[in-house]
């Protein structure tokens, strides 16, 4: 008995997590700051892995066979853009409690490197000052977990501007009974499955000195 | 087979404490019905857990959260070969490949979780031998594997299908899966209710010929008759089947053909449920074996594609038989429990069982279909 227990309980394990993310983005940000000190902007790029990458070029060079490479790169990211868009960016930031919804991306860009695509873009935020009190904090996840979005492990959070200010990640703690808890919290009304991803998204806290 | 048992028999006569042994089958069964949860944790979250609980990672946490990163990194290890196998082809880069698929699939234990909680209720609740259950569950495996196969080639390779689509697709053969779930749950409840009835005219007719031959009236059989449902221990003493030690459900007379459904361990009866559920659950192809295919098709090296996804379902018939091995033996342990105590004597238990047994199945099927059903696809917004 002793030796079966943890192997059942290694299954029970498997059968809670079976949603599982089929792809994956490593995710690389810049936070960018004003003159003054406030934030501004969160610069991020998204960078798919190679079968993702693959088959979204594959359905492309169907769709519009008479595109070359950089004319399919344009207009995929703009689908992307104007898809992303309904979503927030699949980001979540708040500042203290407050969320805080992000003005329309700029600046999109995609690139194909080592058969990986690099989707480049900006979202523009009202200004703010992240103080202790008040640190800014932002997540970025697909509510449905189809994809896992996590911070590039080779990489770290840019603060471009941001003298004074520190950021750190908190990893994902998927404990099976966080997605209630998870669910439990106020958001608007997205269906708890939708917000599935969540419970393994990493949090990223921004806190500045004060003025 | 003889030999897959013996451990079992071993086990049954070790003489263990009843106490802990009955707790142990209860936990065991418990745990078993908890991966259930996953399937309805959609429709229904449990309970919210204190907030200041999630403030300090326990031993399970780490587990889970260590569980999640093997998962991470078998995957990406795995997609990374597949496209290096592209790049250079040689025959360690496919080892590499077929090695990572296989243990991305005992690790990720299968796409389905409703797949494992249908073939462990399936086997908590229906008497088939160890042998017949592992086989269940590899052959479940591999035909999900070999419909992810299929798919691909028919539905990219014939049919000139777009990626996206095809994985569109998967939702069909979800809910075809779910539905064929829900029917099979649906047979084995009208099996159950079919083998207490005949169990029933059976101990009329059993009845009335000792009626006859001892001139005396039938006011047992009525009883019998007058509580449907209810049941009724047999006098294991009187009975004429009795030879031996018996299963705890086995104490009534049956011919080879009676198909009493009580199942035995070559009961030709017990070949439809067990090819209906390898259907139900193997018709569902997991996504990530689809990706692998179609990609694998895409970059031109499709035979490496059905190797790994065959490695990949070989991977999952493991940890899908380990499963499976547990809810034989947890069923087999009960018998055990059971077998000193009057509810062992019970005619109709192990019917009964089986009808709630296919009662769970087929709620599993049918909210999963209904659930499936009332969430229209959504494209995903990057496109796959």
């Amino acid at each position: 008995m002793n030796r079966v227990l943890p192997i059942l309980a290694l299954l029970l394990f498997c059968g809670t997590l079976g949603a599982h993310p089929h792809a994956w983005i490593d995710l690389r940000v810049s936070v960018l700051f004003t003159a003054e000190g406030d934030v501004k902007a969160l610069r991020q790029e998204w960078v798919f892995d190679p079968t993702y990458s693959h088959l979204l070029l594959e359905d492309l060079a169907v769709d519009q066979p008479d595109l070359d490479l950089e004319e399919a790169l344009e207009l995929m990211t703009e689908r992307m853009l104007g898809n992303l868009r309904e979503y927030d960016y699949f980001t979540e930031i708040e500042l203290g409690e407050r969320r805080l919804v992000p003005a329309p991306a700029r600046n999109g860009s995609l690139h194909l490197r080592q058969r990986r695509l690099h989707l480049k873009f900006d979202l523009p935020l009202e200004a703010a000052r992240p103080e202790p009190a008040q640190p800014l904090n932002y997540r970025v996840y697909d509510p449905t977990y189809w994809i896992e979005i996590l911070h590039d492990a080779e990489d770290v959070i840019h603060l471009a501007g941001g003298g004074g200010c520190t950021a750190h990640v908190q990893p994902a703690r998927p404990e099976p009974w966080l997605v209630a808890y998870a669910a439990t919290l106020d958001r608007d009304q997205r269906a708890p499955i939708e917000d599935l991803g969540r419970r393994f998204a990493e949090v990223v806290f921004v806190e500045c000195n004060p003025r | 087979m003889g030999n897959l048992l013996h451990p079992l028999r071993r086990f049954r006569a070790s003489n263990r404490p009843t106490l802990l042994r009955s707790v142990v089958v209860l936990a065991l069964v418990a745990l078993l019905a908890l991966l259930l949860a996953p399937t309805t944790a959609t429709s229904s979250p449990f309970a919210p857990a204190p907030a200041d609980e999630a403030a300090e990672p326990g031993l399970m946490d780490r587990a889970s959260a260590w569980i999640v990163q093997t998962q991470r990194d078998l995957h990406r290890q795995l997609t990374t070969v597949l496209h290096e196998l592209d790049e250079t082809p040689t025959a360690r880069t496919a080892a590499a490949l077929i090695i990572a698929s296989f243990l991305y699939g005992i690790f990720h234990a299968a796409g389905p979780g409703h797949g494992k909680a249908v073939i462990s209720t399936y086997l908590l609740t229906h008497r088939q031998s160890l042998g017949r259950g592992i086989w269940l569950s590899t052959a479940a495996s591999l035909m999900q594997g070999i419909t992810a196969i299929a798919a691909v080639l028919i539905l990219i390779g014939v049919l000139g299908w777009l990626a996206r689509d095809t994985m569109g697709q998967v939702r069909h053969l979800e809910l075809a899966s779910f539905l064929l779930v829900a029917l099979l749950g649906l047979w084995l409840v009208w099996r159950g209710l079919r083998s207490i009835w005949r169990l029933r005219r059976q101990a009329v007719d059993a009845e009335r010929r000792g009626a006859d031959s001892a001139a005396a009236p039938p006011a047992t059989a009525s009883g019998t008759l007058m509580a449907p449902g209810t049941f009724t221990p047999v006098e294991t003493g009187n009975h004429p089947a009795i030879r031996g030690p018996q299963p705890a459900t086995g104490n009534h007379s049956h011919g080879p053909d009676c198909g009493c459904g009580t199942p035995h361990h070559v009961n030709p009866n017990q070949r439809g449920p067990w090819y209906a559920t390898v259907l139900a659950v193997g018709i569902r192809p997991c996504s990530g074996a689809v990706l692998v295919m179609a990609v694998s098709y895409l970059l031109g090296i499709w035979l490496a594609g059905i190797a790994a996804v065959l490695a990949m379902s070989l991977g999952t018939a493991i940890t899908v038989s380990v499963l499976a091995i547990l809810a034989v033996q947890a069923r087999d342990w009960t018998r055990s429990l059971l077998r000193p105590t009057p509810l062992s004597g019970l005619r109709y238990a192990g019917p009964a069982v089986g009808i709630a047994g296919g009662g769970v199945i087929f709620f599993v099927g049918w909210t999963l279909f209904q659930g499936t059903l009332a969430v229209a696809p959504v494209r995903h917004p990057l496109g796959l």
